[in-house]
């Protein structure tokens, strides 16, 4: 049974493929899915006590589907991106490790966004040193994070096994925007 | 292939022509009607200037010359001295306008509320003659939200993004059936509320968008708006826009007509036109300090007065252009057969350490709001002091086309326009709910009851038990003396009448 230091070796001999496959594309999507929906549940979550207040049962419903409808469609869009990202980025630098980097740029561009969540003024360009720090150490977390899943076997690994993990969860909410979309189509017929 | 001789066309002409007849006289006969006005059908054209509080009309009083033209437009109106809105918001406050009930009953007291379904059948544009051509435009979310609910009995629903500048919002678009779960899942998602939006990257995406497009119109018309273009939310639009369309309109819609035109101004931001930035500056109006409230926000009175000049520079503003408005409709005629109507959804405060409208109190700044009624061809000015509310505009409009008053609305035809005077001791009722829940009786709620000069305002539910206040608004109009206390007799009166109303509003939502 070959170690992960040896998984590490082969992986890197290996020549880039040309394609990606179907499985990692699905792992993914999980991994675009799985902090999207988490902070859509958060904050779903806090406002759904306000909206208990104002509307009918049904009408709930609709808001919540919508919002999966949209959780999907951003889901979908991101995944977009990094798949396109997969592509036209040479393979030998994105394609040999595409979960493993994909998840890494996914969970630190999440965590980016979450900080601009909370301090959405710097989008604005209000105090313009503000958000050259914070692109630039997003840029630098990127990297550092690139280098780490490329230099630490144990790192791909582990992010690789994460993402199986998610799957079953990820799978849930994506089960559930669909039963949204649904709705969605439904209370528009 | 045979030629068609002039002969065989000539035959063939009358033939041909049935269908197209047929198919165009519906709408040659709505022309046709257009250019005869009657009498017996007036058209009806309400005009609703969001959060005009009376209290900063000059008309009712106030010291600022905020306000000529409406003031002009008066010298030939019916005007209401003591006419109170429902509610301290646009949901709540339009709906009361629209249904001709009190929020109790139509239950949209929260934001972006909407009325309960039987009021989609009972309101006044379903309930005005089926020959009615009926019109509606808003500049405010809110009241698109009512308007929908509305719309299976409107001819023209003209929406709001089509006379704003930018409108951001996509649940319209995409989901028109569907609207306000969707405009609220939208907001949600991209906007978030108290919390940040649902969504961690397309928010962002979108902040940025409207961020963009706001500094583009707004540096687009810098010169014009020093403080900022007319806004709300993700809405950017030019008063003038509005204003232009709407004359149009009452010039040529097919009569007779029913017409609900609710524009924005003067709402917070209050972002004035040029020729109106500072025009009060100095003028040394010193409204009183009347401390804080138990409501208070914490602002300190010089923000508030500052606040409240900027307001009236906005008001000013508006004003003009009703003013442009009002002329030209005169001028070309469209209002010798029309009632137009001016009046607000709710009012605006800036004292007691609040500004604005978003508060759970009821003080007159928030519900007193201007009604002014021009009869077609009246020439001279009516006064009319009696206390009147919101509610009573259905009863009236429904009087003025004929039509009977249901026995579920609220209100009653206004004086001047019944052929009995209305009981001068009638009672007029407010409400604030914003945080009760919509299906459940009234427990944490402001509800005010408005009796002869008196004013009784009761808060329930909160935090430090129920406070009563009451004013005498005739003699104390600024509700400064609260005589709860000193007058228990009268309190204890308006107390067991209000206590018996709200009894009787939450015996249906009892469990």
């Amino acid at each position: 049974m070959a170690t992960f230091n040896q998984q590490a070796v082969e992986t890197k001999k290996a020549p880039a493929p040309r394609s990606i496959s179907r499985q990692a594309l699905l792992n993914v999507f999980v991994a675009c899915a799985f902090p999207i929906h988490i902070w859509l549940i958060i904050n779903v979550m806090r406002e759904v006590p306000a909206w208990i207040l104002r509307l009918s049962i049904w009408d709930l419903v609709g808001v919540i589907s919508y919002s999966l409808m949209f959780a999907l469609l951003e889901t979908s869009v991101i995944f977009a991106g990094i798949v396109l990202l997969g592509f036209i980025v040479p393979g030998r630098f994105f394609r040999h490790k595409f979960v493993a980097l994909s998840t890494m740029l996914v969970f630190v561009t999440s965590i980016w966004f979450v900080i601009l969540q909370y301090n959405s003024w710097i989008i604005e360009f209000k105090r313009p040193f503000i958000t050259l720090i914070w692109g630039l150490t997003y840029l630098i977390a990127v990297i550092i994070g690139y280098w780490f899943v490329n230099r630490r076997p144990k790192l791909e690994a582990g992010i690789n096994n994460f993402v199986q993990r998610l799957g079953v969860l990820s799978f849930i909410y994506i089960f559930l925007d669909v039963v949204g979309l649904i709705i969605v189509i439904i209370r528009n017929i | 292939m045979t030629n068609l001789s002039r002969r065989d066309f000539l035959k063939f002409l009358p033939a041909a022509s049935l269908p197209l007849m047929k198919v165009s006289w519906p709408y040659i006969a709505s022309a046709l009607k257009t250019q005869q006005p009657d009498p017996s059908r007036p058209n009806i054209c309400v005009l609703v200037f969001d959060t005009l509080s009376a209290k900063h009309v000059s008309l009712y009083g106030y010291d600022r010359e905020t306000t000529p033209n409406i003031a002009r437009i008066a010298d030939r109106a019916t005007v209401f001295h003591n006419h109170r809105a429902g509610a301290n918001f646009t949901s709540p406050g339009t709906a009361s306008l629209l249904t001709g009930t009190y929020s109790w009953s139509h239950r949209a007291f929260h934001l972006h509320g909407l009325v309960e379904e039987r009021f989609t059948e009972q309101n006044m544009f379903s309930l005005l003659p089926d020959d009615y051509y009926k019109a509606a435009y808003t500049h405010n979310l809110l009241v698109m939200s009512l308007l929908h609910q509305f719309r299976g009995d409107l001819d023209l629903f003209k929406k709001t993004r089509e006379l704003c500048l930018a409108d951001l919002q996509f649940a319209d678009r995409l989901f028109f059936q569907d609207y306000s779960p969707a405009f609220w899942s939208e907001w949600l998602f991209l906007r978030g509320g108290e919390t940040p939006p649902a969504s961690l990257f397309l928010s962002m995406v979108d902040k940025g968008r409207r961020f963009a497009s706001k500094r583009q119109i707004t540096q687009g018309y810098a010169d014009l708006f020093p403080r900022g273009i007319p806004n709300l939310h993700s809405l950017f639009f030019v008063l003038e826009d509005a204003i232009n369309w709407l004359e149009e309109q009452v010039k040529s819609l097919p009569q007779p007509f029913f017409g609900y035109f609710h524009l924005l101004p003067p709402h917070e931001p209050y972002t004035t036109r040029r020729d109106f930035v500072d025009i009060f500056v100095g003028d040394g109006l010193k409204p009183p300090d009347k401390g804080d409230h138990f409501a208070s926000q914490g602002n300190n009175q010089t923000y508030l007065n500052n606040q409240r000049r900027e307001y009236d520079e906005y008001l000013a503003y508006a004003d003009a252009e009703l003013g442009i408005l009002f002329d030209s409709l005169e001028a070309s005629g469209a209002l010798d057969n029309t009632y137009f109507v001016l009046t607000s959804d709710h009012g605006e405060m800036f004292e007691r350490g609040i500004r604005g409208h978003v508060t759970t109190t009821l003080f007159d700044p928030l519900l007193h709001v201007p009604l002014l009624i021009v009869k077609p061809g009246q020439q001279t000015r009516e006064d009319v002091y009696t206390n009147t509310s919101c509610v009573d505009l259905l009863p009236t409009f429904l009087h003025l086309t004929g039509q009977p008053i249901p026995d579920w609305a609220e209100g009653q035809v206004l004086p001047t326009f019944a052929a009995a005077e209305p009981a001068q001791d009638r009672s007029i009722f407010a409400l604030e709910a914003k945080s009760n829940p919509k299906q459940a009786p009234l427990h944490k709620a402001t509800a005010t009851l408005i009796k002869d000069d008196y004013k009784l305002i009761y808060y329930t539910g909160l935090a430090k038990g129920d406070v009563y206040e009451l004013y005498h608004v005739a003699d104390d109009a600024e509700e400064l003396t609260n005589l709860y206390e000193t007058k228990p007799a009268i309190a204890a009166d308006l107390q067991a009448e209000l206590a018996q109303k709200l009894d009787e509003v939450n015996e249906p939502y009892q469990r």
